[in-house]
């Protein structure tokens, strides 16, 4: 186990720079997932942590090595890849015993890593079959033993679960998280998916455009994105984002360019001008007669444990979620509160929270 | 499929009448072979006595005089495979190491070079003739086994880099990145990874070596004396300036075709596609 350094990292690609200085400090033991939209730079961090990419600027330490000259077979570290890159002419227990006969292991101790491996994903009665014969499922459960057979310091996950259907992938999140608490080694995990991020790491960076965006623990940013495309960007349904102005003439309030008026308990401290984005998470509003909000219903998504509606609010477009089942229908009319405490403001122009 | 009878009758028909054009000028030359030594049937007749006596005096000169060439074909059909044996083994290790650094390398220059393989090979061969021949006696190696196979291995290695650069293209590189990461070395990465994966278009690419040096007339017969005939320069010797053996000729013509048989049988094994499959996805 190693922490891993990531110091003002950047890359270009000629004259793309795909990324732009990145910082982030990852702990010994530590569970971090990269998060961002596609093309935000999180798999060539990825790469470049792994050695498959040249680093064009920074440094990259794992421990208290740099490793921006080592070839990646002296890293220490292990990758599973989003396609699992299972060798096809090699049975499951080659597969997964490659790089300890690269190492030069004897074949006793290698048998025996590869059987406590195979042990620990149950991949026992698998150990035979070569990649083509297993389900994806399977593949992906070998390509984490090929992993873990080496016990590396630092553990790479490249969007592991992206090939596979939803149930699935559902299931091998919990097994990756479950062989994370088990071996407690850092680990490193890209998706673009923030469902995966936020039920699996310990700590999130969010990426884009070549940026970090935040840095930090699951419900955190959720609770408290530093920005606009954080907020955005965590949370599904997505939040609602309105730009209007404040205004303090009678009581304070919001309102929005499309005419919906929040009222607020005080403006925002440190507003340096009157206008701003509200921000409203779609489960942060209430039902309720008194409320300020009167949503016309347009679609309405019940799923059994959720109900989503979709509306319109004067000129803006508002999705709204509830953990209740509530009995509306396309062309109800309903007054919503949203929660003061729980509304956001970001400033229009930096995107920064205020 | 409910076709009419007329339909697939005459389906049959082209089918038969397309393998009747082509084989019919083997079948009369089969023929030949089989007719008594100095007997040549002027139309496609059956001859009236069937024998291999063309065949034993090709294999081991054994022949009647006045009617056989007396030599045997035996010392050329061990240069034929000593000559493709080499240039096999040339053009697939050239071949391999190049078609690698082609499949992956990301450069303009290599992509010029890919290009310029391709465009030599388009050049009519005997325009090399000449230099050729000069390079060769220069060094001494006419009617040398290695001088033939230096010579058939540049007139292949392009088609069997052409060749393996496919197959190994299809070889995702994601398995490479794993081998990297799991701590294999770039002659590693082939060795374990590449090799193994690409020995269907290895086997491809030999034996299309092989045919080609097997069956390649023009600079054998420029560069051999005697000593390193291959088996096309045997074979045309049945026709001398004073008489040709046509039974003995077309004798050692099917003869000559055996060990291809043989050949393409073994190598065809390792043809089998989709080993890949299941790498990835």
């Amino acid at each position: 186990m190693a922490t891993v350094q990531i110091v003002d990292v950047r890359k270009d690609f000629g004259s793309v720079k795909v990324v732009k200085g990145i910082d982030i400090d990852i702990r010994d033991g530590e569970f971090v997932a990269l998060v961002g939209p596609s093309g935000c730079g999180k798999s060539t961090l990825l790469r470049m942590i792994a050695g498959l990419e040249q680093i064009t600027g920074g440094e990259i330490r794992v421990g208290t090595k740099v490793v921006n000259n080592v070839a990646p077979k002296d890293r220490d570290i292990a990758m599973v890849f989003q396609n699992y890159a299972l060798y096809p002419h090699m049975t499951v227990a080659e597969n997964m015993a490659f790089s300890l006969k690269l190492k030069g292991v004897p074949k006793r101790e290698i048998e025996q890593r590869v059987n406590k491996a195979a042990d620990i994903l149950s991949l026992t009665p698998l150990l035979g079959r070569v990649p083509r014969q297993l389900s994806g499922g399977q593949r992906q459960r070998v390509a984490m033993g090929r992993a873990i057979v080496r016990d590396p310091q630092v553990f790479l996950f490249d969007e592991p679960l992206s090939n596979l259907d939803a149930k699935l992938r559902v299931q091998m999140r919990a097994e990756i998280k479950e062989l994370y608490q088990r071996l407690k080694t850092t680990t490193i995990y890209v998706t673009h998916d923030q469902i995966e991020a936020m039920t699996m790491a310990d700590r999130i960076v969010v990426m884009h455009d070549g940026i970090v965006e935040q840095i930090g623990q699951p419900l955190e940013i959720y609770d408290q994105p530093d920005n606009m495309f954080v907020a955005g960007f965590i949370g599904s349904p997505a939040i609602n984002l309105y730009p209007g102005s404040f205004r303090t003439e009678d009581k304070a309030v919001f309102e929005t360019d499309g005419g919906i008026i929040v009222p607020l308990e005080r403006v925002p401290a440190g507003t340096p001008r009157r206008r701003g984005v509200l921000g409203i998470r779609p489960e942060h509003v209430a039902i309720d007669p008194a409320g300020a909000i009167s949503l016309a219903v347009t679609v309405t998504e019940p799923t059994g444990s959720e109900t989503f509606i979709l509306g319109r609010s004067e000129q803006e477009t508002m999705r709204c979620l509830f953990r209740d089942r509530v009995a509306l229908k396309p062309g109800d009319r309903v007054q919503l509160r949203p929660d003061p405490n729980r509304i956001l403001f970001f400033d229009e122009e930096t995107g920064r929270r205020i | 499929m409910n076709r009419s009878f007329t339909y697939r009758a005459s389906l049959l028909f082209l089918a038969a009448l397309a393998a009747l054009w082509t084989l019919f000028p083997f079948a009369w030359y089969f023929l030949v072979s089989l007719t008594t030594p100095g007997h040549i049937p002027r139309r496609f007749s059956f001859p009236d006595v069937l024998t291999l006596d063309s065949y034993a005096s090709a294999l081991f000169g054994s022949g009647a005089k006045g009617v056989s060439a007396n030599y045997s074909i035996l010392p050329n059909i061990f240069n034929s495979f000593v000559v493709a044996g080499l240039t096999v083994v040339g053009c697939t290790v050239l071949g391999f190491g190049a078609a690698y650094v082609f499949s992956r390398g990301r450069s303009t220059t290599l992509n010029v070079l890919f290009n310029a393989l391709l465009v030599i090979r388009m050049t009519p061969a005997v325009s090399l003739a000449v230099p050729i021949y000069l390079m060769i006696n220069t060094y001494g190696l006419a009617d040398t086994h290695i001088g033939l196979s230096l010579v058939h291995i540049m007139l292949s290695l392009p088609l069997a880099i052409w060749l393996l650069k496919g197959f190994i293209d299809g070889i995702p590189v994601e398995l490479e990145e794993a081998a990297l990461i799991d701590g294999a070395s770039v002659l590693q990465v082939l060795r374990y990874i590449i090799l193994p994966l690409a020995a269907p278009g290895v086997a491809v690419a030999a034996c299309f070596v092989f045919l080609a040096s097997y069956v390649e007339f023009m600079f054998a017969s420029i560069l051999s004396r005697g000593s390193s005939d291959t088996l096309p320069i045997a074979i045309a010797g049945y026709n001398s300036d004073h008489q040709t053996f046509y039974n003995e000729m077309a004798a050692a013509s099917f003869m000559s075709m055996i060990p291809l048989f043989i050949f393409f049988y073994f190598a065809g094994r390792y043809m089998v596609r989709g080993l890949t499959m299941g790498a990835v996805k």
